[in-house]
């Protein structure tokens, strides 16, 4: 029978044709309730003709719904063509509807991401129709957990419908996706960080959609976080610093700030970049003790990329520099491990951690990044020399006490740099004919030396490279050492190649986004990364962040409660 | 009445070192009052029956209670069966049976009395178990270390009282067999909470009685206070801690606002009306239930001490922790409400050292109570009284003391004090005209006119109270003297040790006071230590403001030029960054205010503009409230300076290039720099500091449209540091709306922002479905 529809509509799809596929249809779906679907003209008894049919209905009925209301096929992806403009529309309206229903129920009840994400493409095409009807689509839901294809189906599937009708569906499919964000960052590991990445990059595209709404949403929300931290700061105790000092509470900041700064030239959201720098700067000043470093680093992170791609100036640099002072890096480390600490994934320490040689090794690794990237932003200013005084007699005296080369070599060569940029700055602004007040001509000064390059900026960009290669050798290394066999060692490899991976694409994706060819071969790269370690994490739990998330994992549900009151006002 | 004996009134603090015979002393006349007490109790009730028959007032219950304690009596019994009318026979038959023997009254009073703490140690609650495992042979050991830790949950948390142990009935079966042995968990409960109420109502009755009329009814007092040795071990604690907090208020609120003074030999002979006896009754008996009292208090304070030391009988140490805490608190409260009340000094004395105490919660309430006596403390008699002590115990403990004891000195209010050099100018006034002179120089009716004058002026002088202010003065100043002299010890004596920090900031606070003498020993001591590199920055920076307080006031005489402590702190700056505490940052602008500002006429255009030039250059670095401070301190110094406008133009002054590194704001050449750091702030996301900026870019005008608004420009900087501050997370200015109403286009049509995820998009989009796709796996599942 099923072959006989196909042919059929094949041929000329009719009204009565698609009331049957559909009324099957629906008593397929009905079995998956575990019901017998009594009042259903058609029962699906057999697995094999359940398979058929469904498989039948993805495949073909847009085409053949297309046809029957006579739609012509869309050439410019700009105008959408709503099928209730068409004639026949009233007639089939129901059918369409119990059919719509259909596809929703089935979807709620897959498992199999395949499957999901064959369903979920159907139901992109179908967008338009769903968009004709006021039936909420409930399979948003899905958006945030899941394989990453269905993963972004299920965007682009949201993002159509919020497009098209944003005044009804915008408000709520945001705060829906806000709220399934929150919540599914509860955890971070090397394998969910790409999700993570995944959720903010499409959310910020969903905040794109409409400023003046983006605004209300990122102002209660800010202002949301603001109160957690103000409360902690005010009760002092161990359980309200835990509200704050959570993966949650730092992908949400992060969050913001990436929504920010890709929003950047907005007359809109300009106003939430000083609340939102107050309440990054609180949190780091929270519990500044260096048990917390890694949070302090995501902190620092976040204001360097919102002060970088909204052209402000954020003070980083200060707490960057308390980490020299409140760690004695001459002191010889009590315990010798073989594990790196991988930071990305990480917000706060145990003792025996910073006592760790690892610890104070990739903490200088991450201040050399960090303070380089943070200058790097800042090279082509006209205060440079200024702003890298308090670094440079920093360093300089960092570089007096400490007695382990290991650590001098990557400080000194920081140094360095930094004081090139700085006297070629001053140099560069003593020729100069204006004087301070002439802010117009200081701007296109500014401009011309950002065209010209400084030293800083060129060495970053050859840092980068380098840096790019190094993570491509890791790769490629992984491989050679995945046919050796070497699973302890391997597996530890991947965790760090994968932070380090992260950062990089994020750094890609934000400003190289013409190198196509190297992203391509890299993103394939991340993919297939995120794979192996959700294998490997199944196998083996993360060594060195379970204990930290455990402890998180607490302070996290009374958040998302606290979300989902606070958007009620 | 017999004339009381001198010994009977040792003060409170000379008691805590009377030798055994005095103690022996006292406690027979203590007997002796005990006799007199009861005697004229007896006589009272007699006459209340006489006119009152249904008398409201219920006699004393608490001796009844000693008396039967020893007999190991049930009180809930004789609580519970003894019927009002009948208690008042049995009473006076008590009363009478006391009277006669007192050596019942006076044991359980002695007891009770902190005098024999020593010997006593524990409080009845204690004895009486003490006894029960040798009443009770076939009690076990295990029993036993169960009732110890029982008896302490009585005391803290009444209501979980020893739900479902069995342990601590048995000592109850034994005394009372037959109306015991049937008592549940929650019969016994409900028992303890009867017991309870009635100790409650009691407390209530007597405290109203004697709030209502204390002239008549001070008698009451003894027996609330009688109840602070509440023996039933269920409700021991709870009801001493109940009875400690009513006759604290008790107290606060009948004790008269001056202090009372003893009667002289002769007032007590000679005759008096009968209302102004029952006035002096009533006076002593007040100073002495007062006394006792606090006595009581300091034996509870004491006890909790020594369970401490003598860990190994750790009975009810929770619970005299718990009894220890509310004494405490009731001395702090005394303390700060009844200041001019005879015993103040006595209870300084007692509440000094557990400032340092080791229990932080103790500590701190001390500290704070100390905190706002300085505070309300108008006269400054008690503010000495306890700055002597602790001076006392700073000295004696050899500078071994908490920081927060030093730091209560900060709250002390002393606005003004006698200078030396005010002593100076005075001294040669009086000495104006000496009697030879005036002989000399005046006629005899000038000379009469002059010392009618003088004597009136006298008399205006004492109307208008100005007395006070004189006494006020001196108190202060010796006061202050004691504070310094602390503050001197340490600073010489105790270099390393942790007050460094307290001291250094009590002499920051108190620098305008200092003595002129003291100065040149100040200065050097202070520059030792600021070279000596051991001090942290916010050391160091109160050293540098105690300098130059010193020098904006009096000092001002002293040609000195302190371009040490300009060095000092220049070189400071740079490592005041927003890592730091954000709170250095004020003390910095209250120096500079005092280095800069001020003193413009003593400092070079060179030192000013190094400055100007390091400040803009911190301004980055630090928060911003921060920012906003050292801005608007710049602006002041550009103010001040006007030719600080070099530092505005990109011209070449003079020789020699601009050494940012160098550490001498002399020789660096900052007439050679220019601000441009203005503008990477003009960037900065605090809206108020890049007003600033844009200000100081233009040169701090006055006028024009650069011109800083109001509110900003009449501050200073140390308030505006306040105003914007962020510690408590607080928007100010508050966050602005959208910055227009019109909406923003980021993407056109289906194309997506981020350039990765459109690939992203794209490729899935473009993947075929090459896998064929099995739906029963989907089906089975969810027919499962």
């Amino acid at each position: 029978m099923i072959q006989e529809w196909k042919a059929a509509m094949k041929k000329e799809p009719s009204p009565r044709l698609f009331r049957e596929v559909t009324q099957a249809f629906k008593a397929a779906v009905a079995t998956t309730k575990g019901e017998g679907g009594g009042q259903c003209r058609y029962k699906v008894a057999d697995s094999s003709v359940f398979n058929a049919l469904v498989l039948f209905c993805i495949r073909d009925i847009y085409g053949a719904l297309q046809r029957m209301l006579s739609l012509k096929a869309v050439k410019d992806q700009k105008k959408l063509v709503f099928p209730s403009s068409s004639q026949k529309w009233q007639k089939n309206q129901i059918d369409i509807k119990m059919y719509l229903s259909g596809v929703v129920q089935l979807l709620s009840c897959l498992t199999e991401t395949t499957v999901i994400s064959a369903v979920l493409r159907h139901a992109n095409q179908l967008v338009p129709y769903y968009l004709c009807l006021p039936k909420q689509c409930r399979h948003l839901m899905k958006w945030s957990t899941g394989e990453e294809t269905s993963r972004v189906l299920a965007f682009l599937a949201l993002n159509k419908i919020c497009r098209h009708k944003q005044e009804t569906y915008l408000n709520p499919v945001l705060k829906q996706m806000y709220i399934s964000y929150v919540q599914n960052c509860k955890f971070t590991s090397p394998n969910v960080l790409p999700m993570i990445n995944f959720m903010q990059r499409t959310l910020t595209e969903m905040y794109s959609l409409d400023t003046q709404v983006s605004y209300q949403h990122a102002f209660i929300y800010i202002r949301q976080l603001a109160i957690h931290l103000r409360n902690a700061m005010a009760m002092k105790k161990k359980e309200t610093y835990q509200s704050v000092y959570n993966w949650q509470y730092i992908h949400c900041l992060y969050l913001w700030c990436r929504v920010l700064s890709s929003l950047h030239p907005s007359d809109v959201l300009q106003p939430l970049i000083y609340p939102l720098c107050q309440v990054i700067i609180g949190t780091i000043k929270l519990v500044p003790t260096s048990r917390y470093h890694p949070l302090r680093m995501h902190c620092c992170r976040a204001l360097t990329l919102l002060s970088s791609s909204t052209n402000t100036f954020v003070p980083v640099l200060p707490f960057l520099l308390e980490i020299f002072q409140q760690v004695d890096f001459n002191k010889k480390p009590g315990r010798m491990s073989k594990k790196p600490i991988n930071f990305a994934v990480i917000l706060k320490l145990s003792k025996v951690n910073l006592m760790e040689k690892a610890y104070k090794d990739g903490l200088i690794d991450q201040l050399y990044d960090l303070i380089l990237e943070y200058f790097h932003t800042q090279a082509s200013s006209i205060g440079f020399p200024e702003l890298a005084l308090p670094t440079v007699l920093q360093l300089k005296g960092f570089l007096k006490e400490c007695k382990v080369a290991n650590y001098c070599k990557p400080v000194r060569q920081l140094l360095e740099k930094v004081q090139e940029n700085s006297s070629f700055i001053t140099g560069r602004r003593q020729k100069a004919a204006f004087g301070v007040a002439d802010a117009s001509a200081v701007a296109a000064w500014e401009k011309k030396m950002q065209e010209e390059g400084t030293p800083l900026s060129r060495y970053y960009s050859q840092w980068k490279k380098l840096r790019e290669k190094e993570i491509q050798l890791e790769i490629s290394g992984k491989e050679r050492m995945e046919d050796l066999d070497l699973p302890e060692i391997k597996r530890r490899k991947i965790q760090e190649k994968k932070a380090e991976d992260k950062r990089e694409f994020k750094d890609l994706f934000q400003s190289d986004s013409d190198s196509d060819e190297d992203d391509g071969g890299l993103k394939i790269g991340d993919d297939d990364d995120a794979e192996e370690g959700d294998e490997k994490a199944s196998r083996a739990p993360q060594p060195l962040s379970s204990s930290a998330l455990i402890k998180l994992a607490e302070g996290g549900e009374d958040q998302v409660e606290d979300l989902e009151l606070s958007d009620d006002d | 009445l017999k004339p009381r004996s001198k010994k009977r009134r040792p003060t409170f603090r000379r008691l805590l070192k009377t030798s055994d015979v005095k103690l022996e002393n006292k406690l027979k006349n203590r007997q002796f009052k005990q006799q007199n007490v009861a005697k004229k109790q007896r006589k009272e009730h007699k006459k209340l029956r006489a006119a009152v028959k249904d008398a409201v007032i219920r006699t004393p219950r608490p001796l009844e209670t000693y008396k039967k304690r020893p007999e190991e009596e049930e009180e809930e019994e004789f609580l519970e069966s003894l019927p009002t009318d009948m208690m008042e026979e049995e009473d006076l038959q008590q009363m009478t049976a006391m009277a006669r023997q007192a050596s019942f009254v006076t044991r359980d009073l002695s007891s009770c009395a902190p005098v024999h703490s020593g010997k006593r140690r524990s409080s009845e609650v204690v004895r009486s178990y003490e006894k029960v495992p040798r009443k009770l042979a076939r009690t076990e050991e295990k029993e036993v270390i169960h009732l110890l830790p029982i008896k302490d949950k009585t005391g803290v948390i009444p209501q979980s009282f020893e739900r479902g142990d069995v342990g601590f009935i048995d000592p109850l079966i034994e005394e009372e067999p037959e109306s015991l042995l049937a008592l549940t968990a929650e019969e016994r409960e409900q028992l303890r909470v009867e017991k309870m109420n009635e100790r409650k109502l009691m407390i209530a009755r007597l405290g109203s009685a004697v709030i209502s009329e204390p002239h008549s009814n001070i008698k009451r007092l003894k027996e609330l206070r009688g109840m602070l040795m509440e023996a039933d071990p269920c409700v021991a604690v709870t009801v001493r801690k109940l009875v400690m907090v009513s006759l604290m208020e008790i107290f606060k609120d009948i004790t008269p606002t001056f202090k009372i003074r003893p009667l002289t030999a002769a007032e007590k002979a000679t005759k008096v009306k009968k209302e102004t006896q029952q006035i002096r009754e009533f006076e002593e008996g007040l100073v002495s239930q007062f006394k006792f009292y606090l006595e009581d208090l300091e034996q509870t304070i004491k006890d909790w001490k020594q369970t401490k030391k003598k860990r190994s009988q750790a009975v009810g140490f929770q619970s005299y922790r718990g009894l220890a805490q509310v004494a405490i608190r009731c001395l702090c409260e005394l303390m700060l409400a009844l200041p001019h009340f005879n015993f103040h000094n006595n209870i300084i004395v007692v509440l000094v050292p557990l400032m340092n105490d080791q229990d932080k919660q103790v500590a701190g309430m001390c500290c704070d109570a100390f905190r706002k006596l300085f505070h309300q403390d108008k006269e400054g008699g008690a503010a000495l009284a306890t700055v002597r002590v602790i001076s006392g115990l700073v000295k004696s403990l050899n500078y071994n003391v908490r920081p927060e004891v030093l730091n209560t000195l900060l709250s002390l209010r002393i606005k003004e004090v006698e200078m030396k050099k005010d002593m100076e100018s005075t001294a040669p006034k009086k000495k104006f005209m000496n009697n030879k002179e005036r002989k000399k120089n005046l006629s005899r009716m000038q000379r009469k006119w002059k010392k009618a004058e003088e004597k009136l002026e006298k008399e205006l002088l004492e109307a208008e109270a100005s007395e006070s202010k004189e006494k006020k003065i001196k108190l202060h100043t010796e006061t202050l003297n004691i504070v310094f002299l602390i503050y001197f010890r340490i600073l010489k004596k105790a270099q390393k040790s942790v007050l460094l920090p307290a001291v250094l900031e009590g002499l920051a606070n108190f620098a305008h006071l200092i003595n002129l003498e003291f100065f040149d020993d100040l200065l050097n001591v202070l520059q030792n230590h600021i070279q000596s590199g051991d001090l942290t920055n916010r050391e160091s920076l109160h050293c540098i403001q105690t300098v130059f307080t010193i020098l904006s006031g009096q000092g001002d005489v002293l040609n000195i030029d302190p371009l040490n402590f300009y060095s000092q702190l220049y070189k400071m700056l740079p490592r005041l960054h927003a890592g730091g505490p954000n709170d250095d940052i004020i003390i910095v602008l209250r120096c500079l205010d005092a280095m800069l500002t001020r003193r413009k006429k003593k400092v070079t255009l060179q030192r000013a503009m190094a400055f100007v030039k390091r400040l803009s250059m911190l301004s980055l670095q630090v928060e911003p409230n921060a920012s906003v401070g050292i801005l608007a301190a710049s602006r002041a110094t550009m103010h001040a300076f006007p030719k600080c406008d070099f530092l505005l133009d990109n011209e070449v002054q003079g020789s020699g290039f601009y050494l940012p590194e160098l550490d001498e704001p002399e020789h660096c050449n900052a007439q050679n720099s220019a601000l441009w750091e203005l503008h990477t702030l003009q960037r900065h996301y605090h809206p108020v500091v890049r007003r600033f900026a844009a200000h100081l870019c233009q040169g701090a005008p006055s006028e024009g449209s650069a011109a800083l608004s109001a509110d900003l420009s009449r501050r200073s900087p140390v308030e505006l540091f306040n105003i914007f501050s962020v510690k408590d997370m607080t928007f100010n200015p508050p966050v602005a709306p959208p910055g227009s109403k019109k909406k923003d286009r980021f993407v056109v049509g289906a194309a997506l922002l981020d350039a990765g995820l459109q690939r992203l998009v794209q490729s899935v989009l473009n993947a075929t479905e090459e896998t064929e796709l099995d739906f029963n796996t989907t089906n089975t599942h969810s027919e499962h």
